[in-house]
This record gives C-alpha cells, structure tokens and sequence, in this order.
C-alpha cells in the first residue's frame, strides 16, 4: 500500500503533478480521485499546464548567416594517419615525381647499359650483384662486431659479468626488460587519448 | 553521401576520421539549440554568437576526448552552458544580476543587491534583441536565476530528460528538479495574467 493509498486527501508531489502536466502515463489512480475532488491540486496542474505550453511555444534562435562556415574555419579535426600520408603526397607531389622519374631513369639507362654488354649474360648479372651483396653484408658485420668488442661500454658489460658470474648478469637482465616493458606500457598510455568523462569539466 | 540522414554517433565518428563535412553538418544540427540556450542566457546576439562559435569549435578540437557512451548534443551543451557560466561569473563584476547578488541567500538579500533595469536609447542590433527576447514569456525566463533559467529552458524549450540536464549543469537529479520546480513557481507568479 502506497503513501497515497493510505492518506488520499494529501494534495499531490510536485512529481505527480508533472505526470498529470505532461500527460504521463503511470498516474496513481488514486492520485486521479484526490486530483477531481481537489481544487487547489486541480488548479495547481491547469496553472502548469498552461505554463507548459507557453513555453513550450517559444522557438529557437537563429545564429547570423554563415555560422557553421565560421565554426569550419576554425576547427582543426583529428586527421588519420593514412589521410595525412595522402595529403602529404599531393601537396609535396613536385618532389615525390621528380624521385620517381630519377628512379626510373637510372633504372632504364642501366637496363640500356646491360643491353649493349654482349659478354654479360642475365644470369652473369645476378650473380655478379648477388657475390657484390653478400661481400658487403659480410664486411658490415665484420666491421660493426669489431667496433663493438673494442667499445669500452661492452668491455665494462663483459668485466662486469664476470665479477657478478652469469646467475647474476641473467638477473640484472631480467630486471632491464621488466623497467623496460613497464616504460613501454607507461608511454603507451601516455599516448591514447583520455576519453573525456561528461560529469567532469568540459574542454 | 547524404550526412543529413545520418545520426549523431555515425556523424561523430566520422568527426573522428577527419571527416569535415560530417562536422559542418552536426553544426547545421545544433546551432539553433545551442545559440539559443546561450542567447537567452547572455541575452546579447554579438556575445553568444562568440560564445556558440567557441562551444563547437573547443567539442570539434577535442573531439578525440569525447565519451561516446553519453550523447554528443549532451557534451556540446556542457561546453556550451559552462562557457557562458564562465563568461557571466567573469562579468559579474562589471554587470550586476538584475535579479541581485548570486551570494544573496534571502529574498530581502536579492532584493537588496537587485537592480532595476532602466530605459536606454536603443542601437538598432538592441532593439533587434528586444524584439526577440523582449516578449512577456522571454522576459519572465530573463528574471530567472541563471541555474533555474539554464534548467527551464533545457527542460522545457529543448525537451531534455532530468538526467541529461543533470549532466549538461553537472549538479544531482534532485537539484535540477528543484531549481524546474522553483523556475515553475516563479514563471507562474510573473505570467499569472497570462496562464489563467
């Protein structure tokens, strides 16, 4: 049994005057009996009714002209990566065809070149450049792993894991790639945008 | 592609695309609410029309900050309502609230620190506003506090639901069904030759 149920002569919530304003469904129909035999509740919703729909009357205001082409003007949208790749490609197109045309021209006048060479055959050619590429690749490393056993920082490493022995220096790595996960993770959240919650301060 | 058949959270999206076309339209959609919201708050065309132009550029600029779990003309409203908020507690100082000091807690307070609007030779953009918000209706609304005035016309000018506009002014439910039942009781006093 409701509040109103046990006391019907009590005058109406200003809740239950809104559903009887508004026309609401869900109305108590004891809510209905004390409203008909009530004058002062009666003429509490007529009064609020007409309020209602005086307000309810009352338009929107139009901006000047040309309102939505000012906001335009200055708002500056998030861009995706691949639409910033595409615009950045028509409005540097001047150099990005000139690299192509270099490109294909070297590689028409070496295909030129090759064409008047009678003593090079293609399978000559590839195994020239093929030899070439693995000698190079070879004295790259050669030279990088030289350049590293020689730096003192790889040095201090190796006296380092001999003084703390192997159990030690697998500890100490271990440790490494955790700060460093955790660095990641960290830039990681940095970087997304926060959602901006609707019952905090707006931007 | 048509972008008016679109609804509010496709359009968004798109705005999250870089999708400038979809924002223009989300504007067409909401100029007139928001305008008029700030309009009837700062009652100066030249004002909300800056204050309108800076509510949609600020959600656009930021729009990657955006809660899609709440409705996007909600967020809007929020920056809209607390530029204007911003803007008014910022000229307070220099214009005093017709309807007396926002520190005032008693009638006898307000009516204390109230003033008393006087006649003033009229520009023709003033006179343009008086026409606009000078009806019985707009003027009543104009008296208003600015929180019950906020309420009011969300409520009933825009049909927003208790909860939106517990988001929009960032106050609890039953603080917006206060301030709408103390607007009502107010209108209803200064519109009394009207509504009967």
């Amino acid at each position: 049994m409701t509040d109103r149920d046990q006391n019907p002569d009590r005058h109406l919530t200003p809740d239950e005057v809104e559903l009887f304003t508004l026309g609401l469904p869900a109305r108590p129909r004891s809510a209905e009996t004390h409203l008909a035999a009530c004058l002062e509740c009666r003429s509490e919703v007529d009064s609020l009714q007409a309020l209602h729909r005086a307000l309810s009357s009352l338009e929107h205001f139009a901006p000047a002209p040309a309102f939505a082409e000012r906001v335009m003007a200055r708002v500056t949208l998030p861009v995706p990566w691949r639409a910033r790749a595409w615009t950045l490609a028509r409005e540097r197109w001047l150099p990005v065809a000139a690299a192509l045309v270099a490109v294909l021209g070297a590689a028409s006048l070496t295909a030129l070149w090759l064409g008047n060479q009678p003593e090079l055959s293609v399978g000559g050619v590839l195994e020239l450049m093929s030899r070439e590429v693995r000698e190079f690749g070879l004295q790259v490393v050669m030279t990088a792993g030289g350049l590293l056993w020689n730096s003192a920082i790889v040095r201090s490493v190796a006296d380092g894991i001999v003084s703390i022995g192997v159990e030690g220096a697998i500890l100490l790595l271990s440790a490494l790639s955790l700060v460093t996960i955790s660095a990641a993770a960290t830039m990681a959240r940095l970087v997304q945008p926060t959602p901006l919650r609707i019952g905090h301060a707006g931007p | 592609m048509d972008y008016r058949e679109k609804t509010d959270p496709e359009l968004v999206e798109l705005c999250k695309q870089g999708n400038e076309r979809a924002a223009a339209e989300l504007v067409h959609r909401f100029e007139r609410p928001v305008f008029s919201l700030i309009y009837r708050m700062v009652r100066d065309r030249e004002l909300s029309e800056d204050l309108a132009q800076e509510a949609f550029v600020r959600a656009f600029n930021n729009i990657g900050r955006y809660d899609p779990s709440y409705k996007f003309s909600s967020w809007l409203f929020k920056i809209a309502y607390n530029l204007t908020i911003d803007h008014l507690r910022k000229k307070r100082l220099d214009t005093v609230s017709i309807h007396g000091s926002p520190t005032a807690v008693t009638s006898e307070m307000q009516e204390a620190t109230a003033i008393t609007p006087v006649a003033t030779g009229e520009l023709p953009d003033q006179a343009l506003e008086a026409r606009e918000i000078g009806s019985e209706i707009e003027l009543a609304i104009g008296a208003l506090r600015e929180e019950y005035r906020t309420a009011i016309i969300l409520r009933h000018v825009d049909g927003r639901a208790y909860e939106e506009i517990s988001q929009i002014m960032d106050v609890p439910l039953g603080t917006v069904k206060t301030y709408i039942h103390r607007a009502r009781k107010e209108l209803q006093v200064h519109l009394q030759h009207l509504l009967t």
